[in-house]
């Protein structure tokens, strides 16, 4: 007899919880799942480390329930941008926050200078070469700042553990040259030709830096051209004509060089305008 | 001195039998496990994920052990009168104080070697077992570090216990101002930091206060787990600090409390 | 020559009076009884005795000292009403205890311990945890604990509580052989019989007061006159 009632009573709380599961699913608001400064901050500094990766777990899920809903409105997203800082404000040596950040904050909510903001305490506390090249990648991709997002990308790129990569100096030496700043790029090149180890890697950068030295010829050409006839080339033929440079300039990777009507210095194959998609697929 | 030598012998004794003791090492094992699953919502940090879980349930444990067993103890001793049975022998009142002392000192030394070695082989071998890509390395030397600033932390905690039993006679009592006492010491470090950093939003009262707090509270903090992984330096200077001000603190709270009890009735 | 001199104490809890001037003296090498009902101020004198709590005026003086004296207090043996020890250690590691924390030579000590266990029986048991002692073993390894180290003064509070007519036996023959070796005990009891076969003198102390000094010549007399006085103070509580 006992036993049977123990039996229904716990039935009866188990139908109790499949109901109240609904609720609770129905319920589901930033507010019920997201952490806090505020609340982290009561949390005891021992248990914060595990608290704010619980924390954590609950904002990807929140962050998976939000876009699965569809659209995310700019406060969610802020709630969910103050509910990574807290996290990160807690246990900033923590990398999946800053992960998620930047790739939630950029891609699915536009919060460019937040995801940067965060992600720029994670360089002071995360030794991982990802984050300033995220921070890098944003301002040139996002925010077209190309002088600081060269600047993020060649601290990424000196890092030991990016090395190998060759991508992030080279991208970052094409933002030092589309912001005019070739000496930049090539000292920053040379240096990461002396660090690398990986011949095929290094391939790349031996071709970007011949580029780059041959673009660097032809802008001086330019200028001397310009000082000679008073104008600016129209084509680099005429470089070419009076002189100034070779005949057969070509990038390294044997692309012709050409001169755009707003005075660029472009190649075939090498310094091409930068195209955003391709890059985003790499 | 000898007497501290029988002190530390009936705490270690008393306490090492309980079933609670091996209650907390087989829970501690289980959260191991439990912390090996949670490793699995890390994206690319899994050893920190790992390292931040084993270490939250390792300070946990200890603090709660602690916290009910040096309650139950001074219990015993006050509200039960075992006290009577020592006094009684010509141990005086504050080498009674001192002896409790030093049996908590020997005591949380071996709570602590037992659950900081499982900690530390616990996570170095799910650590070196389970992690793949992204996984950090296990410092052995900073483990230590972490695992002596907890002991200095959980003494710190049963000389709390101590010092409020020497006027406290309810055993809950003790035990609910000692939970408030290690919340707030754990805490005010964090609010003490956000005052600092956000004075200009923070009124002058709470400022005031929470710095009034920061200074008499003892903080119950250690380095954490990022020291173990050797994500984070240890700062001998900020940790010497710390572990200074715990050991005086310490000593503040048994000799004000060889006072107090200098004068108790023991009714 | 007195041993434990106590002069008109007096103690209050609050506003409640429990011991309203108690005085009286035992003597070295006696057996002295100390008798009164429930709540008359018994424990409190005892734990008094043992400075256990202060009083609000009067004075202790334990073999010419104050009580306060931690000097003194190793030349006594106490046993309190409800001995409460550590549960999750055995008798023998109890007794480790009280060894080391004493300083006591550790041979010698064994020794006292053994032979005092046997006579009080519960030598069987000093490897078994406390927890798994019956009431009447707690009372005699708690009259173990006051006697091992052999001190001078024993002072028994109801020494008799909670054993069975074996164990009373047992507990007196060893108070007597204890006097026969020239210690002194003052106890104190309900059970008026063991007043009668144990104690030299015996003092009488009802609601705070003590109301008799009872010589051994009148020891045999000592239950009409208890009863006498708790019939003047009108008691109910007795015993």
């Amino acid at each position: 007899m006992l036993i049977s009632l123990a039996v229904l009573f716990f039935g009866v709380s188990l139908l109790l919880s499949f109901l109240i599961s609904k609720e609770v699913k129905k319920g589901v608001t930033e507010r019920y799942v997201l952490p806090t400064r505020m609340y982290l901050m009561f949390v005891p500094r021992d248990l914060v480390w595990g608290v704010s990766d619980l924390g954590f777990v609950n904002t990807l899920a929140f962050i998976g329930y939000s876009v699965e809903r569809g659209a995310i409105d700019k406060e969610t997203a802020l709630r969910i941008y103050d509910a990574l800082y807290a996290v990160t404000l807690y246990n900033p040596r923590y990398f999946d926050p800053y992960y998620v950040g930047n790739a939630f904050l950029t891609w699915e909510t536009g919060l460019y200078r937040e995801a940067i903001d965060l992600l720029k305490r994670g360089m002071r506390y995360v030794d991982d070469w990802r984050i300033p090249f995220y921070i890098g990648f944003n301002y040139f991709y996002f925010l077209g700042e190309n002088a600081k997002g060269a600047e993020y990308l060649s601290l990424a790129a000196k890092h030991p553990q990016a090395r190998e990569y060759n991508l992030i100096p080279l991208l970052a030496s094409r933002l030092y040259y589309e912001e005019g700043k070739i000496e930049v790029a090539l000292a920053l090149l040379k240096e990461q030709l002396k660090v690398m180890k990986n011949e095929s890697m290094k391939g790349a950068i031996r071709v970007r830096i011949v580029t780059l030295e041959r673009a660097k010829r032809i802008y001086e050409a330019m200028r001397v051209f310009e000082r000679r006839f008073g104008r600016r080339p129209g084509s680099l033929e005429e470089l070419v004509r009076a002189g100034l440079v070779p005949k057969d300039i070509r990038d390294g990777a044997g692309g012709r060089f050409y001169i755009t009507s707003d005075g660029k210095v472009r190649s075939e194959r090498v310094l091409f305008p930068i195209r955003k998609k391709a890059l985003e697929k790499k | 001195m000898r007497f501290l030598l029988g002190f530390a012998y009936i705490t270690l004794k008393e306490n090492v039998r309980r079933k609670s003791f091996y209650g907390v090492v087989v829970v501690y094992l289980v959260s191991l496990i439990f912390s090996r699953i949670l490793m699995e919502f890390s994206l690319q940090d899994p050893s920190k994920v790992l390292a931040d879980y084993t270490y939250s349930f390792l300070s946990l444990f200890l603090f709660l052990s602690v916290l009910f067993i040096a309650t139950d103890t001074m219990a015993k001793d006050i509200e039960k009168k075992s006290v009577y049975l020592v006094l009684s022998k010509g141990i005086t009142r504050d080498a009674y104080i001192f002896g409790r002392m030093f049996g908590f000192l020997v005591f949380t030394l071996a709570l602590v070697s037992l659950l900081g070695t499982l900690f530390l082989v616990g996570l170095w071998v799910l650590n070196d077992l389970t992690v793949g890509v992204f996984r950090k390395e296990v410092h052995i030397a900073g483990g230590l570090v972490v695992l002596l600033s907890l002991w200095v932390k959980i003494f710190l905690l049963s000389t709390v216990v101590l010092f409020l039993s020497t006027f406290m006679s309810n055993f809950f009592l003790v035990f609910l101002v000692s939970v408030v006492v290690l919340i707030a010491g754990s805490s005010v470090e964090n609010l003490y930091h956000f005052v600092s950093i956000e004075k200009e939003r923070i009124s002058a009262i709470v400022r005031y206060t929470v710095t009034f707090l920061f200074y008499v509270l003892p903080s119950f903090s250690s380095p954490g787990p990022d020291v173990v992984l050797g994500l984070q330096k240890v700062e001998a200077r900020h940790v010497s600090l710390d572990l200074l001000k715990a050991v005086a603190y310490s000593g503040f709270l048994t000799v004000t409390g060889v006072l107090i009890f200098r004068k108790r009735e023991l009714a | 020559m007195e041993i434990l001199l106590v002069k008109d104490i007096r103690k209050s809890f609050g506003k409640v009076e429990v011991l309203k001037g108690v005085s009286f003296s035992v003597r070295s090498g006696e057996v002295f009884g100390f008798v009164g009902p429930n709540g008359a101020g018994k424990s409190t004198t005892m734990k008094i005795i043992m400075d256990f709590i202060r009083q609000d005026s009067g004075e202790v003086l334990l073999f010419g000292r104050m009580n306060s004296d931690p000097a003194v207090k190793r030349r006594v043996g106490f046993l309190p009403e409800h001995p409460y020890f550590y549960t999750n250690v055995t008798g023998r590691e109890f007794l480790r205890f009280l060894q080391l924390t004493m300083s006591l030579e550790e041979s010698l000590f064994w020794e006292r311990a053994g032979y005092y266990a046997e006579k009080i029986q519960i030598d069987w048991a000093l490897d078994k945890k406390i927890s798994e002692y019956s009431k009447g073993m707690l009372q005699r390894f708690g009259l173990l604990q006051a006697v091992v180290s052999e001190p001078d003064l024993l002072i028994l509070d109801e020494p008799m509580s909670g054993l069975d007519p074996i164990g009373r036996k047992i507990v007196a023959d060893l108070i007597l052989e204890l006097k026969e070796n020239g210690k002194t005990v003052f106890f104190s009891t309900h059970i008026l019989p063991d007043v009668e076969r144990i104690c030299d003198r015996a003092c009488v102390i009802i609601d705070g007061r003590v109301t008799d000094l009872v010589e051994s010549g009148d020891l045999q007399n000592i239950e009409d006159i208890f009863m006498e006085r708790v019939r003047e103070i009108g008691l109910r509580e007795v015993l």
